[in-house]
């Protein structure tokens, strides 16, 4: 499935030098779709395939949220988060957590990682990227300057 | 209220969304096959999570139950949930398909 040029999905030379939106999504559905969602909306996005990789680009990248799937092959998100907040680059970092299984147990695992928000699959387009618009605005608002 | 895609970009992500379904049937098939649960699991998580998010909310019922049903190994259900499964994909392509062979 491509619907989208490597230039789009990957943010250009310009826009990497802007804060980004980090998306660490392993099911290339759901990533298109989220892409074209924050995109449309006018925030660039880097997107990422799987946990390890979505942990190098946030040790060098500069991102405003990072949106993370739960349920990853290679690492869980789980994994990824503890690797973020064990690292002084990454351990500020704002996540949502994204999954289609139910946050029920997990609230108080969620909490003690600092994650803001959790966003349940199947979303619907509108409501993410007005979230994401929200939660931007928020995160704004409580940087220092 | 904006909308949440351009209408140009949604009908080109659902178009390839459509596209991939015969290889979702026939990984769904041999996954139950090979009574791979796993796999079997995961296929169903997955559409559940994207069905409805791409206009197809029925798809993500059906990837529940079908998560559900690897989850506790029932053979049975899972070969009708399949058999449900590719008439609804079926009956989604036909349906697109007419409407771009309409004049």
């Amino acid at each position: 499935m491509d619907v989208y040029p490597d230039s789009q999905r990957v943010s250009d030379p310009e826009e990497r030098s802007m804060k980004r939106i980090l998306l660490i999504e392993d099911e290339p559905e759901v990533r298109l779709l989220v892409e074209a969602t924050l995109t449309f909306r006018g925030f660039p996005v880097l997107s990422c395939e799987s946990g390890t990789r979505g942990l190098e680009e946030a040790r060098r990248g500069d991102f405003q949220l990072v949106l993370l799937d739960i349920m990853m092959p290679d690492m869980s998100g789980y994994d990824v988060l503890e690797a973020l907040r064990a690292d002084k680059r990454t351990a500020h970092l704002p996540v949502v957590l994204l999954s289609a299984s139910s946050p029920e147990n997990e609230v108080e695992r969620m909490a003690h990682l600092g994650v803001i928000k959790f966003i349940p699959k199947p979303f619907d387009s509108k409501s993410l990227g007005l979230e994401v618009a929200h939660l931007l605005e928020e995160i704004a608002d409580e940087s220092p300057g | 209220m904006n909308p949440p895609v351009d209408a140009e970009t949604l009908s080109r992500l659902q178009a390839a969304y459509v596209a991939t379904f015969p290889d979702k049937l026939q990984r769904l098939e041999q996954c139950l096959e090979k009574e791979d649960w796993a796999n079997l699991q995961r296929f169903g998580h997955q559409l559940k999570g994207s069905g409805r998010a791409y206009g197809f909310p029925k798809l993500t019922a059906l990837g529940a139950d079908i998560e559900e049903g690897a989850i506790s190994r029932d053979r049975a259900a899972l070969k009708g949930l399949c058999q449900e499964l590719s008439a609804v994909m079926n009956a989604v392509r036909h349906e697109r398909q007419e409407v771009s062979n309409a004049p």
